[in-house]
C-alpha cells in the first residue's frame, strides 16, 4: 500500500471538515476522489499533501508515518501536489519553472535542467520551453502545474481539480497526460468534478459527502450506488437509479 | 555580438579599475568610491530582497556591526581591519540569523516593518552604548599608509580599488549563485511561496541563508566604510536612511537582477553628489525630491527597473531572442 | 498621546484593509498636514483648531489625488505587486521629505499662541497640558466619527465589502476604483485631524513624519492590520508603554519600550490583536 490514510478527522473550530476518512491508493493505482461541494476533499487533499495537520488520524506513505509533516517533508518523500488555483513562478521561464521541481533530487544545475528538458518534453510543452510562465495560456499553465510537479519525481501525484474548465479538446490532452503519468508507474489521486471525464480514467472511486467516507469501489458501481445519487442530486433521484 | 555574462563583467571591471587613472580631483574620486561601495551594499541587499524578495529596510544594522567591529578591534586592540572586516562580516551574518529567526516567519509588509524596527532598535542600543562611543562615536586615528591598516592619506586610490575588489567578488558570487540551485529557490521563494514549498523548498532554511549572506557582505562594507571615512557614529551608519539609500539602487536599477545595484548606483549617487554640491543649502532636499521622484516613477512605471528598460531596448533593437537568463539573473 | 497614535494608525489600516497596502508615505502625510496647518496659520492667522476642517478637507484631497496618480499605476504592475507599491510610497515619502525641506527648510517650526498653548488642566492634582488633552479628544472624536462612519452609514458597508472580496463588489454595483479612492480620501483626512492637533503642540520639521510613521506602523502591527478596534487599543497601548519606558529609562532610549512590546507581538501573535493577515 503506497498510501494509508487511517481514520483522519480534521475540525476547524466548530466545523467538522473531514470525519474518520479512511483509505489508501496501491502502487502505480489511479484514485480518483470525489463528492459534491463542501464534501471535505479539499482539507483531504491538503492534509495529504501536508498543507494541513489533521485533528485526528494518521498518514503513512511507504510504510513511513507522516502525519504532519510540511509539503515540503512530503515533496522529499514522493509526493507531489498542483494547485487548483495554478501557482506558477510568473517572472521565470517554463523551464526554469519545473527546475524548480527537479532540483528536489539534486543539486547539480545541469542535471536539473535535463531533468526539466526531459518531463517539458513528455508532457507536451517543449514549444514553449523559454517563454513566461506569466506568458502561458490557462490551460499551459495548468500543464506546467503538472510538469513541475512530474520532475520532482514523486511516487504518488495529486491533482487538484486539473481537467475543469477545459474545451473538450483540452480535456482530452488532459486525459492523455494523466494515462502517461500512470503508465510511468506513478499513483494518481485525482479530486475532480467532471465526471464522464474521471469515470472512464480511474480504477478506483472514493466518494466524501459532509466530510465522511460515502462509498468506494469501481467507478461502474459508484455510478449507479443509491446513496451517491442521492447526494449529488437529492433524494429524489434516488429511486430512479 | 551581445555582451552578456561573464565577459561582460571582465569588461566593465576593466573599465571601472581604468576609470580612475584619469581623475585626480578628490571630489570626485569621492563620487566613484561612494559609487562603488553603493553599488556593493546594495548587491548585498538584493541577494536576500531582490532574488529571495524578501524586503529589508534594516540593513543599517549590518552596516553598523561590521563598521563597529572592525574599528573597536583596530583602535582597541590593534587587529589590522582586513582581518576585522572578516570578523565584522560574520558577526553581522550571526545577527542576520538571529534576527531572521523570529521574523521570516512574517510574510510581506510584516516583514518589512519587522526589519525597521529592529534596526531602530540596534541604533538606539548603540546610541546610548558608552563602550562603543555611544552618540560621540569612534575616531579612527591616522597611524601611517599601510595596507594592512588600511590606511592612506595620499591619495584616495587605494581605497577605490580596495571597495573595487568587493565589489566585485561580490559581483561574482551574485552571478555564481544566481545560476545555482540556491538562486533558484531564492527566485521561488520570491515568486510563489506556498508552490514552493509544495516542490520541496525548505522556505525558511533558504531566508536564513539570503540573509545571512547579505549580512555578511553589508558588515563588510562597513568596516571598508568606517576605515574610509575615520569616523563612525551611529548616526552616520545606523540610522533608517542609510537602509533607505542601501536599497534605492537596486529599486532603480532593477530588483533581482545582477546588474540592476551597479546601475542603479551608477545614477543615483554621483547625482545626488552633484546637486548636493551645486545647490547647497537652499538646495536642501532637492536631491531627496529627485530620489523620490524616480523611485516613484521607476515602481509605477517600469517595476523591472533600468536594467528591464535596456533590456526592452535590446529587444526592439531586433538583436537576439529575449532578455537572456543572466541579465534578468 | 496614545489616543493620537491610534488615530493615524487608523489611517493606515484603513488603507491596508481595504486594498493590502501599506501607506510608507503615512508619515509624511502627518507631516504634510502639520506643515499645512503652519502655512495656513501663517497666511490667515486662524487658530489651528479652526483650521481644523479645512485641513482635513485638503488631506482628503491630497489622499484621493495620490491614489489616483500613483498608486492605481502601481497595483498594476505584472509581477510582485506589493513590492512595487511598497517603493512607491516609499519614494514617494521621500520627495514629500524633500519637497518640505525645500519649501520650509529643514529648522524646526512652532505653532507658538495658539487658543491652546501653554495652558494646563489640574485633573486630580495632576498637572496635564491642555494642547496634549484636546488633541486626545479630538482624536478619540475622530475615531468615533470614523467609526460610525464604517459601521452605521451604506459608505461604510461598501467599505467593508470590498475589503472582504474585491472582486465580487464589481458585479452588486459597487465602484471599487471610486471606493478605493475614497478610502484613500479618509484615511488622508484622519491621519490630516491628527496632524493639526499635533501641530497645536508638538515641533513641525521634515523629519517629523518618519518617526510617527514607525510608531504607527508598531501601533497597527499591535492591533492588527485592518482592524480599528485594534488600531484604537494598540494605539492606547502603545502610548502607555512609551510613557512608562519613559520614566524608566534615559529619554532617548523611550522607543525601546515600544520596540520590545513589538518584538513580543511579533514572536506571540504576528497576526496582531484583531487582524487579518
Amino acid at each position: 500500500m503506497l498510501l494509508a490514510v487511517d481514520d483522519v478527522s480534521r475540525h476547524f473550530g466548530g466545523v467538522l471538515a473531514n470525519q474518520n476518512v479512511s483509505l489508501t491508493v496501491a502502487e502505480g493505482e489511479i484514485l480518483g476522489l470525489i463528492g459534491p461541494n463542501g464534501a471535505g476533499k479539499s482539507t483531504l487533499f491538503n492534509i495529504i499533501a501536508g498543507a494541513l495537520k489533521p485533528s485526528e488520524g494518521r498518514i503513512r506513505f511507504r510504510g513511513e508515518d507522516i502525519t504532519g509533516r510540511g509539503p515540503s517533508d512530503c515533496c522529499e518523500r514522493g509526493i507531489a501536489r498542483t494547485f487548483q488555483v495554478v501557482k506558477s513562478f510568473e517572472a521565470m521561464t517554463v523551464i526554469e519553472n519545473v527546475m524548480i521541481g527537479a532540483f528536489c533530487r539534486t543539486n547539480s544545475e545541469r542535471v536539473a535542467r535535463g531533468v526539466a528538458r526531459e518531463v517539458i518534453e513528455w508532457t507536451g510543452l517543449d514549444g514553449r520551453r523559454d517563454a513566461l510562465a506569466a506568458e502561458l495560456t490557462p490551460p499551459e499553465k495548468r500543464r506546467l502545474e503538472v510538469a513541475r510537479a512530474l520532475a520532482t519525481r514523486p511516487k504518488l501525484l495529486l491533482l487538484d481539480e486539473v481537467l475543469a474548465g477545459l474545451t473538450p479538446i483540452e480535456a482530452q490532452a488532459g486525459v492523455k497526460l494523466v494515462r502517461d503519468i500512470h503508465a510511468r508507474g506513478i499513483a494518481v489521486l485525482m479530486v475532480e468534478h467532471v465526471m464522464e471525464v474521471l469515470m472512464p480514467l480511474v480504477d478506483r472511486v472514493v466518494v466524501l459527502n459532509l466530510g465522511k467516507l460515502l462509498a468506494e469501489g469501481r467507478p461502474v458501481d459508484i455510478v449507479r450506488n443509491e446513496e451517491v445519487i442521492a447526494a449529488y442530486l437529492g433524494e429524489k433521484f434516488r429511486a430512479r437509479a | 555580438m551581445k555582451l552578456q555574462g561573464l565577459p561582460l563583467g571582465a569588461a566593465v571591471l576593466a573599465l571601472v579599475l581604468a576609470v580612475p587613472l584619469g581623475i585626480s580631483d578628490p571630489f570626485f574620486q569621492n563620487i566613484l568610491i561612494l559609487t562603488a561601495l553603493y553599488t556593493a551594499l546594495s548587491q548585498a541587499w538584493n541577494l536576500l530582497g531582490g532574488y529571495c524578495g524578501q524586503v529589508s529596510l534594516g540593513q543599517a544594522l549590518f552596516f553598523g556591526i561590521g563598521a563597529y567591529t572592525s574599528t573597536i578591534l583596530f583602535t582597541r586592540y590593534g587587529v589590522s581591519p582586513l582581518i576585522g572586516m572578516m570578523l565584522g562580516g560574520l558577526l553581522a551574518a550571526l545577527v542576520g540569523l538571529a534576527v531572521g529567526w523570529p521574523c521570516f516567519r512574517l510574510r510581506g509588509h510584516y516583514f518589512v516593518i519587522a526589519t525597521i524596527v529592529v534596526a531602530e532598535t540596534g541604533y538606539l542600543l548603540f546610541l546610548n552604548w558608552d563602550w562603543a562611543g555611544a552618540a560621540t562615536g569612534i575616531l579612527i586615528p591616522f597611524k601611517g599608509e599601510s595596507i594592512v591598516d588600511f590606511q592612506f592619506q595620499t591619495s584616495k586610490l587605494p581605497y577605490y580599488y580596495g571597495i573595487v575588489t568587493i565589489a566585485a567578488v561580490l559581483w561574482l558570487f551574485s552571478y555564481w549563485i544566481a545560476r545555482s540551485k540556491w538562486g533558484f529557490y531564492w527566485r521561488a521563494v520570491r515568486g510563489n511561496p506556498d508552490a514552493a514549498e509544495s516542490l520541496g523548498v525548505r522556505i525558511f532554511r533558504y531566508k536564513m541563508a539570503a540573509a545571512a549572506a547579505s549580512a555578511f557582505f553589508t558588515g563588510i562594507c562597513g568596516s571598508f566604510y568606517a576605515q574610509y571615512v575615520s569616523y563612525i557614529d551611529p548616526d552616520s551608519v545606523l540610522t533608517f536612511n542609510q537602509s533607505v539609500l542601501i536599497s534605492l539602487p537596486t529599486v532603480l536599477g532593477g530588483i533581482g537582477t545582477l546588474w540592476g545595484p551597479a546601475v542603479g548606483a551608477v545614477v543615483l549617487i554621483p547625482m545626488s553628489e552633484l546637486v548636493r554640491a551645486y545647490l547647497g543649502g537652499t538646495g536642501q532636499g532637492t536631491d531627496l525630491i529627485i530620489y523620490g521622484a524616480l523611485i516613484v516613477a521607476v515602481a509605477t512605471l517600469k517595476p523591472e527597473g533600468l536594467c528591464g528598460l535596456i533590456a526592452d531596448l535590446r529587444k526592439s533593437g531586433g538583436r537576439a531572442a529575449r532578455p537572456a537568463a543572466d541579465e534578468g539573473a | 498621546m496614545g489616543l493620537i497614535y491610534a488615530l493615524i494608525a487608523a489611517g493606515l489600516s484603513l488603507i491596508f484593509g481595504l486594498m493590502d497596502i501599506v501607506n510608507f508615505a503615512h508619515g509624511e502625510f502627518l507631516m504634510t498636514a502639520m506643515y499645512l496647518t503652519f502655512g495656513l496659520h501663517l497666511l490667515l492667522t486662524l487658530d489651528p483648531l479652526a483650521l481644523l476642517p479645512v485641513v482635513a478637507a485638503l488631506m482628503f484631497l491630497l489622499g484621493v489625488v495620490i491614489y489616483r496618480t500613483v498608486i492605481r499605476r502601481a497595483m498594476q504592475a505584472k509581477t510582485s505587486v506589493w513590492m512595487a507599491q511598497i517603493f512607491v510610497t516609499f519614494g514617494l515619502a521621500i520627495m514629500m521629505r524633500g519637497l518640505a525641506q525645500l519649501i520650509f527648510t529643514p529648522e524646526y517650526r512652532s505653532i507658538r499662541h495658539n487658543w491652546l498653548s501653554d495652558r494646563s488642566v489640574n485633573l486630580l492634582g495632576v498637572y496635564l497640558s491642555l494642547p496634549q488633552l484636546a488633541a486626545a479628544g479630538v482624536c478619540l472624536l475622530g475615531f468615533l466619527g470614523l467609526y460610525l462612519l464604517i459601521a452605521r452609514t451604506d459608505f461604510g458597508r461598501a467599505l467593508e465589502a470590498t475589503r472582504e472580496d474585491k472582486e465580487a463588489v464589481a458585479l452588486v454595483g459597487i465602484n471599487r476604483d471610486l471606493i478605493f479612492a475614497l478610502g484613500w480620501g479618509i484615511g488622508g483626512a484622519v491621519v490630516g485631524i491628527a496632524g493639526v492637533m499635533l501641530a497645536t503642540f508638538y515641533y513641525i520639521y521634515p523629519g517629523v513624519g518618519a518617526n510617527f510613521a514607525l510608531v504607527a506602523f508598531i501601533t497597527v502591527a499591535l492591533g492588527g492590520f485592518g482592524s480599528l478596534g485594534g488600531a484604537l487599543l494598540g494605539g492606547i497601548i502603545i502610548g502607555l508603554v512609551e510613557a512608562v519606558t519613559a520614566m524608566l529609562v534615559e529619554p532617548s532610549l523611550k522607543s525601546i519600550g515600544i520596540y520590545a512590546v513589538y518584538m513580543l507581538v511579533v514572536l506571540l501573535r504576528p497576526r496582531g490583536l484583531f487582524g487579518y493577515l
